[in-house]
């Protein structure tokens, strides 16, 4: 569906992508996912075609949107893009927001087309009101919208959830994500959060330094990634003897075969966090454990993971 | 499919290379006409015109920079750091000069200090003997000063405001007095603002025509007339306009100087530090100080305006006046039309493809601000005529469009601030977002950004039409014969002795330049 092959592309003499290469299916949502400055949001502008790549190619169902000396304007790209600041337009009301790019269509599709997208973000009152009106979550619905109303190949989200209010986040994901699975839309996200990633997409792609590092589910990332790198990104890691292992994995354990030294213990609210010390194959390690009750300092206890 | 191929060559921007280019031509033909000028004329304008009118130009430069500079850091002084009664009646007051062209002031004073005016008058009536005569240099030095102290005053006033309490206070509690915290440390910190308003003072002074003829001053700005019109010399005229055209390059050279290295300019304003209220003595004397420019720049001159323009009321309705006012909006309208449009190509150019020469455009297409009227003039009338003698066929010479032409070139750089200040402010996302939406540049510019940045395409405009109703030397030289504007018929007027009757051309220009120059004004102070 969404091809891309050895893309590079260079900012004053420094390289942001490196021999890029990936595909995404049909209907399948995947995330951009890394630290800021590993080049996802030039990936995503990329594809969009508001930056050129100096190599590489970008095939988009058969056709070629760049490369080769091919290089097909942003207009005419068949791809919606939702923006962080969701860039909605501040003298237009929501319908006209939203029927922006079907200016082709005749009044009556086009009033026919605006009705049924406001009725699928339950937004059916809000037709003639302005943006600035909306709460956040709101905007972010009428800016999916309005790209769902041009019927892209593919829809690309730019840090779509980092302006939105911690609180709310988890609704407005999920009501997002579940506009985007029941039109069968095919998307890209891009953030910097792994949770967000692995709660909304089919697979992720890890990048960093402008090189993709891992390309899998959210379940192989999490629990086979490929280094060390990765593993801490998506959630806290104790490490030994240049190995590492997640710290949900290893417990107190009564017939533990580790015997471990309690530095100290503190009450997090849902669980305490222990940290122990202990020699392992000769070598002094430090972990931190979830445990049910507080350990006193110096405490002498066994260890599994 | 559109095949693109790099981001230099497509058609925004080849329009907009065509665009600076042509904004760009009149400056360039003149020094190209400059470099090759010879002959016995150009000799005699050596020996004997040439050091005459440079050396007039540096003095003249040299005493209202001096004057400017006096009575605008001293006012934004004491507007700044200090609070007193009418405080922001009196703030606004020093700026108003700006509403009233220098040539208008010096006409005014011509008149109250003339043999027959009333100061003379009064003076006979005392029983004092004699006649001082006021046209002469210094009085275009005040002159100068009092029309253009308001650049230095609004932009060293915005640069003091800014001054930051973080670095103040240490001062004060290191035990600094108020005058050495002056000199030492708030100056100091204003050296690129006053630098970049006397840069534009000194540019106002080399280009200024109306004054210096009139109190028969010779400067740069008056012998290329004098070669143009008098010696009817193109070659002299565009020699004495690449020297003018040089010492403006210096100007800014110099100014680029003094602001390197002024890295702290840009620094974020913390908190303000609070005024202190005028006493005693000092007050008397910080309003008397003040006084003297709002009085003579601003008060005196528009008091006289009024009082004539009044009794010349009746003219507004007779048909020569109706017809200036006429030739002055088809004119006026029509360049500001065209310069805003110009500005919204090159911002939508520079923002949309900001690389390699992309980023200087603005500056290039700005240039001509930098020049003296007269100088862009001349370059116009050398392209258009050698243009209509190569072809053979009169298209452009003595045409309105050899005027827009010039309006066009001279008064870009207004809009083309406002204009990418605005796309700025907007941001690119919208502009993305209408592109994925399936639109072209074109239909974004359209749908999307004119209507979003409507307000400050009115206000380029505004800005850009009192300009160009102001602009007194390159009007002259380029109308079409008999074509007259306010600005040519004020000062036409004013030249033979019809100072009275040319009042109420005055009074318009005034009028029409007050709403728009204010709300600049007042968008400075915040």
């Amino acid at each position: 569906m969404l091809k891309i092959t050895n893309l590079t592309k260079t900012f004053k003499m420094k390289p942001v992508l490196e021999n890029l290469s990936f595909h995404i299916n049909r209907g399948e949502i995947v995330s951009i996912l890394g630290r800021s400055g590993s080049g996802k949001s030039t990936l995503l502008n990329l594809i969009a075609g508001f930056e050129r790549a100096d190599e590489g190619k970008i095939v988009l169902e058969e056709t070629q949107l760049s490369g080769g000396g091919t290089f097909i304007d942003p207009s005419r790209r068949a791809i919606g893009f939702v923006f962080q600041n969701y860039a909605l337009f501040p003298h237009l009301n929501v319908s006209e927001n939203i029927a922006f790019g079907i200016a082709y269509l005749s009044k009556s599709e086009r009033n026919a087309r605006v009705s049924k997208l406001l009725a699928l973000i339950g937004l059916e009152e809000y037709g003639s009101k302005y943006p600035d009106t909306l709460s956040g979550g709101e905007q972010q619905r009428v800016a999916l919208a309005r790209v769902l109303a041009t019927e892209p190949s593919i829809i690309l989200l730019d840090e779509p959830f980092s302006n939105v209010d911690t609180v709310l986040k988890t609704t407005i994901r999920n009501e997002l994500i579940s506009i985007l699975r029941g039109t069968n839309a095919t998307a890209i996200f891009v953030t910097h959060d792994p949770h967000e990633a692995m709660a909304i997409s089919d697979r992720i792609a890890y990048i960093d330094n402008g090189e993709i590092v891992q390309f899998d589910t959210p379940e192989v990332l999490y629990h086979s990634p490929v280094n060390e790198n990765i593993a801490a990104f998506f959630g806290p890691i104790n490490r030994y003897n240049g190995k590492f292992v997640r710290v949900e994995q290893c417990r107190v354990d009564e017939n533990g075969t580790i015997a471990a030294e309690v530095k100290f213990s503190q009450f997090m609210g849902n669980r305490y966090e222990t940290t122990v010390r202990f020699t392992y194959e000769g070598e002094e390690c430090r972990f931190l454990l979830y445990t049910e009750r507080r350990y006193e300092n110096g405490e002498k206890v066994n260890i599994e993971f | 499919m559109e095949l693109i191929v790099n981001a230099y060559i497509n058609r925004w921007t080849i329009q907009t290379y065509v665009w600076v280019l042509t904004l760009l031509l009149p400056a360039l033909v003149v020094i190209g006409y400059a470099l090759g000028a010879e002959g016995e004329t150009l000799r005699h304008l050596k020996e004997t015109v040439l050091t005459h009118t440079v050396l007039n130009t540096l003095y003249l430069i040299a005493g209202t920079a001096t004057v400017a500079s006096i009575l605008g850091i001293g006012s934004a002084y004491l507007t700044t750091f200090y609070t007193f009664r009418f405080e922001k009646t009196i703030a606004l007051l020093l700026a108003m000069p700006f509403v009233i062209p220098a040539y208008i002031i010096g006409f005014v004073y011509g008149d109250l200090f003339g043999f027959f005016g009333p100061v003379h008058l009064m003076l006979r009536d005392w029983g004092v003997k004699g006649y001082f005569d006021v046209l002469n240099f210094y009085s275009v030095v005040l002159i100068l000063g009092f029309a253009l102290y308001p650049y230095v005053y609004l932009i060293v006033k915005a640069s003091f405001s800014k001054s930051r309490s973080s670095l103040l206070y240490p001062a004060l509690n290191l035990g600094a007095g108020k005058f050495r915290l002056f000199w030492k440390l708030i100056l100091p910190l204003s050296r690129p603002a006053i630098a970049g308003a006397l840069t534009l003072v000194i540019m106002e002074c080399i280009s200024e025509y109306g004054t210096v003829k009139y109190y028969g001053v010779d400067t740069l700005s008056t012998a290329i007339f004098t070669a143009w019109f008098g010696l009817e010399d193109p070659q002299s005229a565009a020699y004495i306009a690449s020297i003018a055209t040089a010492l403006v390059l210096f100007v800014l050279l110099a100014e680029k100087f003094a602001r390197s290295g002024a890295t702290y300019k840009s620094e974020k304003l913390l908190s303000k530090i609070p005024k202190e209220p005028l006493k005693g003595f000092f007050a008397l004397g910080a309003y008397l100080f003040m006084a003297v420019p709002i009085m003579f720049g601003f008060l005196i001159p528009l008091a006289w305006i009024l009082y004539y323009g009044v009794e010349y009321l009746s003219n507004v309705m007779s048909e020569e006046f109706l017809g200036v006012m006429l030739n002055t909006f088809i004119v006026s309208g029509s360049s500001a039309a065209l310069i805003v449009a110009g500005a919204l190509l090159i911002g939508y150019t520079a923002r949309n493809f900001p690389y390699g020469i992309n980023r200087y455009l603005s500056k290039a297409a700005s240039l001509g601000y930098a020049l003296p009227g007269a100088v862009i003039a001349v370059g116009i009338v050398i392209l258009t005529t050698s243009y209509d003698n190569f072809v053979g066929v009169n298209i452009f010479s003595g045409t309105m469009a050899v005027l827009i032409f010039g309006y066009v070139a001279r008064f870009s750089a207004v809009a083309i601030n406002t204009v990418e200040g605005s796309f700025e402010r907007l941001g690119l996302s919208v502009n993305k977002a209408s592109r994925s939406l399936g639109q072209s540049h074109i239909q974004t510019l359209w749908r999307i950004e004119v209507p979003l940045m409507k307000r400050s395409l009115i206000f380029a405009y505004a800005l850009v039409f009192v300009d160009t109703i102001k602009e007194l030397p390159l009007t002259l030289i380029l109308r079409p014969f008999n074509y007259e504007t306010l600005a040519t018929k004020t000062y036409e007027m004013a030249e033979s002795q019809m100072v009275y009757e040319s009042s109420i051309y005055a009074l318009s220009i005034i009028f029409i330049s007050i709403i728009p120059i204010t709300l600049t004004i007042m968008k400075t102070e915040h």
